[in-house]
């Protein structure tokens, strides 16, 4: 009977529907401990997994193929691979996934909404998932952001992670957020990334680049940047 | 003595109440305020790893080559320790088992634990995220530290750890260290490297954070030094 | 003047310091700190306390300058984030007491409050750490950031504390530096920061604020990942 469940639970799995996950130790060190069910898969960015059940098995892969994989971490600033978790087993098997940096993790569910990524947020995936790399623009480059970002449809969980806490902010009208702050956002949501004083007050006042985020949607912060840590600590160095 | 840890787990901090005569070792270093009436010494660590050259193979590991000593002395006396970086605290209880614990993962002991040094059981293999492991034995309280906050895994079977999210595991465990995938490249180009599969009966430690993932992320940006 | 607004989220490792300004209000924050604002917030860049006033905060490991945010015809939200990991602690000034803060300790201030950098001679030399302590004077709303969680310890007599590990004190207690030969490993001349076995013993009564790490073990944990300078690199 037990197996009849699981069988019948592993075809919603393979439909890209949910998965069962906690995020312990938010927000400084959030890691997401995963639990497949027999037959379950899930795709996570290459270096993700602190440890696992021995039961599981992990393979290797380009991110959404070769061609693509390149695309998404020449311009996406994602690793070219990602490993697939699969569970052969008879029974549910842990997972402890993390990210290289210390910080916050979301769960976000898609369900015929779209999601936006900036470059290194992304963690993991279910095989639902779409994933698509979009232009996102020279002034995106230029404020130090990257010319792609990632944009994830279709129907699923992803996991996004950022250095420092996650808010999830509702856009009414317009925010101006500084750059490396931003983690994710809907595709609807419209930037605006420019100087944030004309020149000279944009040095002095080592704010640099702001964007101006307008429209109706949802958006995520993060409350620290690791471009604030190394300005924090460059004069703070030796040699 | 009485442990209260705080800020767990991501900027933890202990602090100690010690009464009268009461004793406790640390890594140098890891003292962050006391009272004032507080006796501190300098130890090398006696026993096979101890003295000048346990010590010194102490810092290859990236240790520091003290060890202090606090004593309370003839009134109660406070003490607050903390780890190097950002993470969390746990205290371990010694009952006549072992315990394997990483060189950095070792900030503070009541006297009666022997630290050992050198433990050899992952060999060179390692070598990249810690070259030495510390051996703990006998009997009272061990406090860990850890980059990240601390899990507990109870082996019962088999459980696969990255080499990068070790923390301590008991002695009774066996373990072996492989690739991540079964294929070299896969391994090497996953990311995962090398882990380390735990069989038996026992408990590991686990970190959730690598500390050379995030040392990377940062350092890169950095200034060239 | 109307009381300052304010909320702190994601402490103590990320703290994020929200103000919420009344129309025409004006606050004073740590320069390169602003993560995000509303569109009626203005921001102007200046050096604060003049050019002599700008460059002893240089000396004291703080920016020349400090932006200055104000609500333009209506209510705003400027959400602050310091770049140093760790927590922001609020304080208000009565008037009574001066506070006294680590060099790098700003993040944000009523303009009622003045904020000088003051040399501490040779105590603070030989603490290893930054020869400047900042001054904050006046009346009003000050924030404080530190590395790791702040623990706030009401001191009484006397208390010994780790130079790598104060945020701030008030200026009720006096401090002396000494060295403590049992926490020091100094002499082996292992080239790395910190370790010199530094303390501040502090005596009267007041409140002191410490933090939960010490910023050079980070430090030197970071240098082996920086980049390494190529021989015909002129920088």
């Amino acid at each position: 009977m037990f197996l009849g469940t699981y069988a019948f639970l592993s075809i919603l799995a393979t439909r890209g529907d949910s998965v069962k996950s906690e995020i312990r130790y938010k927000p400084a060190f959030a890691t997401l401990f995963i639990t497949l069910k027999p037959g379950e898969k899930l795709v996570a960015e290459a270096g993700a997994m602190a440890s696992m059940a021995g039961q599981l098995s992990m393979k290797t892969e380009f991110f959404g193929g070769l061609l693509p994989g390149l695309m998404k971490s020449f311009f996406g600033g994602e690793s070219l691979f990602v490993n697939v978790f699969s569970n052969a087993s008879q029974q549910p098997q842990e997972l402890v996934l993390t990210q290289a940096s210390i910080g916050d993790i979301v769960r976000i569910e898609i369900n015929g909404n779209e999601m936006c990524f900036q470059p290194g947020a992304y963690i993991a995936h279910t095989p639902g998932v779409k994933v698509e790399l979009q232009w996102a623009g020279f002034a995106s480059w230029f404020a130090g952001e990257g010319l792609f970002k990632l944009k994830m449809g279709g129907k699923g969980v992803v996991f996004c992670g950022a250095y420092g806490g996650l808010s999830e902010v509702r856009v009414q009208d317009e925010l101006i957020v500084d750059n490396g702050h931003l983690v994710a956002y809907e595709p609807k949501i419209r930037m605006n990334i420019k100087l944030s004083g004309g020149l000279i007050g944009s040095v002095t006042s080592g704010e640099g680049f702001v964007n101006r985020v307008s429209g109706r949607g949802k958006i995520y912060l993060q409350s620290r940047s690791v471009d604030g840590l190394v300005r924090f600590l460059r004069p703070k160095l030796r040699g | 003595m009485k442990l209260d840890l705080l800020h767990q787990p991501d900027s933890a901090i202990a602090k100690i109440t010690m009464a009268p005569q009461e004793e406790l070792v640390a890594e140098a270093g890891a003292m962050v305020a006391m009272s004032p009436y507080m006796n501190v010494s300098t130890t090398l660590r006696q026993g096979k790893g101890g003295g000048i050259l346990g010590g010194l193979k102490r810092m290859v590991a990236g240790e520091s080559l003290f060890l202090s000593v606090f004593r309370s002395g003839n009134s109660d006396a406070e003490l607050f320790l903390a780890p190097k970086l950002m993470g969390d605290i746990l205290p371990y209880q010694l009952k006549g088992t072992e315990l394997v614990v990483q060189s950095t993962g070792y900030m503070a002991s009541t006297p009666q634990v022997d630290i050992d040094l050198g433990f050899q059981g992952f060999k060179s293999l390692f070598s990249g995220e810690s070259l030495f492991w510390l051996s703990m034995s006998g009997s009272g309280v061990v406090l860990l530290s850890a980059f990240g906050a601390i899990y507990e895994i109870d082996v019962a079977g088999e459980y696969v750890v990255d080499t990068g999210h070790i923390v301590a595991f008991e002695k009774t465990l066996d373990f072996s260290i492989s690739k991540a995938n079964p294929s070299w490249i896969g391994s090497f180009l996953g990311g995962e490297g090398l882990v380390c599969r735990f069989r038996g009966q026992g408990k590991v430690f686990c970190q959730t954070h690598n500390p050379g993932a995030f040392g990377q992320l940062v350092g890169s940006k950095l200034p060239p030094r | 003047m109307a009381t300052t607004q304010y909320t702190i989220e994601h402490n103590p490792s990320y703290a994020l310091l929200k103000l919420s300004l009344g129309a025409e209000q004006t606050v004073m924050v740590e320069a390169g700190a602003m993560s995000a604002m509303d569109s009626c917030i203005e921001m102007k860049s200046k050096a604060k306390g003049g050019l002599m006033g700008g460059l002893g905060r240089m000396l004291g490991g703080e920016s020349l300058f400090i932006s200055e945010f104000t609500a333009k015809g209506k209510p705003g939200d400027v959400y602050v984030s310091p770049g140093v990991p760790g927590d922001i602690q609020h304080y208000y000034l009565d008037g009574s007491r001066n506070l006294m803060v680590q060099s790098s300790g700003f993040v944000a201030a009523d303009p009622t409050v003045t904020i000088d950098t003051q040399f501490q001679g040779f105590k603070g030399f030989f603490s290893g750490e930054s020869l400047f302590l900042l001054k904050v004077t006046g009346e009003g709303n000050f924030w404080f950031s530190s590395f790791g969680a702040i623990l706030e310890i009401p001191v009484d007599g006397g208390y010994v504390v780790d130079t790598g590990y104060i945020v701030a004190f008030e200026d009720t207690l006096s401090y002396d530096v000494e060295l403590i030969s049992g926490l020091s490993f100094n002499g082996l001349k292992t080239g790395i920061l910190g370790g010199e076995g530094f303390v501040a013993r502090f005596s009267g009564k007041g409140r002191l604020w410490i933090q939960s790490r010490n910023l050079y073990p980070f430090i030197n944990f970071l240098n082996p990942f920086r980049p390494v300078k190529s021989s015909n690199d002129s920088d």
